[in-house]
């Protein structure tokens, strides 16, 4: 199954992008404030403490780690 | 470990193999006519022959294009006004042209923020499509010479405005005085701030996390400095068991301080590099401060007190591989954290204690494209390795959806697997709607469910048992020039499976909570 995932997400993504540009003029919609993958908190739509229980949607940092205090 | 090399090589190979799109700019073009903005009145290229144009294609929703234009009027435009001209004495031109023929409100908006002095329509496209142009900010320099307008400088992106007046100068530089003299043009910083709370709680439980993130733009060179102040406060009640009589309920609470700075510099239009580093000091969450309670009570003899502490240092880059519409970048991260750890007595051995540091090593990468005129995707892979255990493999995909002018549609899944068993999932959706450009309404639902931890080798195992939780969320979000603020909450479910065998102190730990959740989030830039 992982694989699958990762295949779609690579080559999904990295394909498409790479096929052809959007001509600028196209772009309006695309460059909205709420369009881009942005850090501000005013973008984010998940909450931070989510993760704390959530062992598997750690996307960055050592957090799942230090979640389990004694697992291998 | 060698499949892991060979997905991180193939992963570089898919990056290498990509083409650069820069943009292919003509060496000369012929004069052209367009009218001012709002105005019948037309002005054309060779009103300006004896001189040097520079031209600045912009469009309102373009984020970056407000900084260029700021820069190109206040840097060129009124920086050569006062010295009448280059060092040869030509005189200089900065002609803003606007693609965006739609929301001419928002445009003068734009050009009243941006100080743009002389704007002209192209929303045909016409002489921005002669240009070769393939995404704004795009920055053209004009000069002509035996009897045609030769191309200079074409880039699309933003090189900065020393590199305009290094080519202005350099026009028609051997009659006049040397460019050398001029002083390099320094340049305003420009700072934002943003403060966000999260709130997370249910009956026994409450968690909280205020961050503060301070945002200095100097230049090529930007400075991100947070602090965070997070509390855990968890009603602890033991699981009752026969003949266990030393167990007590306690109220636990706990704060935690994290500290952290990352940097980014751009080395040149297309690379962009960044660094980071950090530290806290204090439980990073509400399960590790439960379970350092029970180890406490049930082996007060050997129970050592737990000071849990971290730090971390990144590095990366980021290539826009093709100006404006796709990105590439590779991090890697290593964090080492000190841990609570657990306990285990068995007959007749004296009390063991559980490895207390984890140094974890993670390499990501991102990918952002814009993948038609209403698709915007970036999918992230990471592997993190872990001290003691096997590797985690993770990605995570998302879709933001211009569903129609004022709805957007937000996606993301993710998955992650760890040796021997642990799988987890997610879903999130965020549909999001614009009311007026300054009131939004967001609706976001979430589901996530996972196989479990790693059961460890701890004889009493405080492995988690498989979750499945979800949530559905209301938001209401505002958004001026120069600042937002979001408002978002709603109920979240967590679900645990049964307990495996000799797991029943855990038994509170881990049982079914309904939980509120809010975010707070402000913004401004000044």
């Amino acid at each position: 199954m992982k694989k699958v995932f990762l295949f779609a997400l690579l080559v999904g993504s990295v394909g498409c992008g790479s096929v052809g540009q959007v001509s600028i003029s196209d772009q309006r919609l695309v460059s909205k404030p709420n369009m881009l993958f942005s850090q501000s908190g005013v973008f984010v739509y998940q909450n931070r403490l989510i993760a704390q229980i959530e062992p598997g949607s750690a996307t960055s940092g050592g957090g799942q780690a230090a979640g389990c205090t004694s697992c291998k | 470990m060698r499949l892991a090399v060979f997905r991180l090589v193939f992963l570089g190979a898919i990056l290498v193999g990509m083409t650069s799109a820069l943009a292919q700019a003509p060496a000369s073009i012929p004069p052209f006519t367009l009218k001012k903005f709002e105005s019948d009145e037309t002005v054309s290229l060779d009103q300006f022959s004896d001189g040097i144009v520079v031209l600045d294609f912009f469009a309102y929703w373009c984020v970056p294009c407000r900084k260029v234009s700021t820069e190109l009027e206040e840097h060129v435009q009124q920086y050569y006004a006062g010295k009448k001209g280059n060092p040869a004495g030509k005189p200089v031109q900065v002609l803003s042209l606007n693609i965006e023929q739609g929301r001419a409100a928002r445009t003068r908006q734009y050009i009243r923020q941006t100080g743009a002095s002389l704007v002209l329509d192209d929303v045909d496209g016409r002489v921005y499509k002669a240009l070769g142009g393939r995404g704004i900010p795009y920055v053209i320099v004009l000069a002509k010479e035996s009897g045609q307008w030769n191309v200079l400088y074409a880039h699309a992106g933003y090189e900065g405005v020393d590199k305009i007046r290094q080519v202005i100068d350099s026009v028609g530089a051997a009659a006049g005085r040397s460019p050398t003299d001029e002083p390099v043009v320094s340049l305003p910083a420009t700072h934002a701030v943003e403060i966000g709370s999260d709130g997370l709680w249910s009956n026994d439980i409450l968690l909280t996390d205020t961050t503060a993130t301070h945002i200095y733009m100097l230049g090529k060179t930007e400075f991100r400095t947070s602090y965070s102040f997070s509390t855990l406060e968890v009603d602890y009640n033991p699981a009752e068991e026969a003949f266990v009589f030393w167990r007590e309920p306690a109220n636990v609470t706990e704060e935690r301080h994290t500290l952290q700075e990352s940097i980014q510099h751009s080395l040149t239009p297309a690379l962009t590099m960044n660094g980071s580093f950090g530290g806290y000091d204090g439980f990073q969450d509400y399960r590790s401060l439960w379970l350092n309670e029970f180890y406490r009570q049930e082996y007060p003899a050997g129970y050592e007190e737990a000071k849990p502490r971290g730090a971390n240092i990144g590095a990366g880059l980021l290539w826009e591989y093709a100006p404006t519409t796709a990105f590439a970048q590779v991090d890697y991260a290593w964090q080492t954290d000190t841990i609570a750890p657990g306990y285990e007595k068995k007959p007749f051995l004296p009390l063991a204690r559980g490895r207390s540091e984890l140094d974890t090593h993670t390499v990501s990468v991102t990918l952002e494209n814009i993948l038609t005129p209403t698709l915007r995707s970036q999918a992230i892979g990471l592997v993190t390795d872990t001290t003691g255990r096997e590797l985690r493999y993770g990605g995570q995909a998302s879709l933001n959806w211009a569903l129609a002018e004022n709805w957007v549609l937000r996606s993301t899944v993710g998955y992650s697997e760890e040796a021997p068993r642990f799988e987890a999932w997610f879903v999130e959706e965020t549909l999001e709607t614009d009311i007026d450009g300054r009131w939004f309404f967001s609706l976001t639902g979430r589901w996530y469910e996972d196989t479990g931890e790693i059961d460890d080798s701890l004889l009493l195992s405080s492995a988690a048992p498989e979750l499945e939780t979800w949530h559905v969320g209301l938001g209401i979000r505002w958004q001026g020039e120069h600042s937002a603020l979001k408002l978002s909450g709603g109920p979240y479910f967590t679900r645990y499976g049964a307990l495996g065998p000799f797991t029943e102190p855990f038994q509170n730990l881990y049982r079914e909570r309904d939980w509120g959740i809010v975010q707070l989030a402000f913004s401004h830039q000044f």
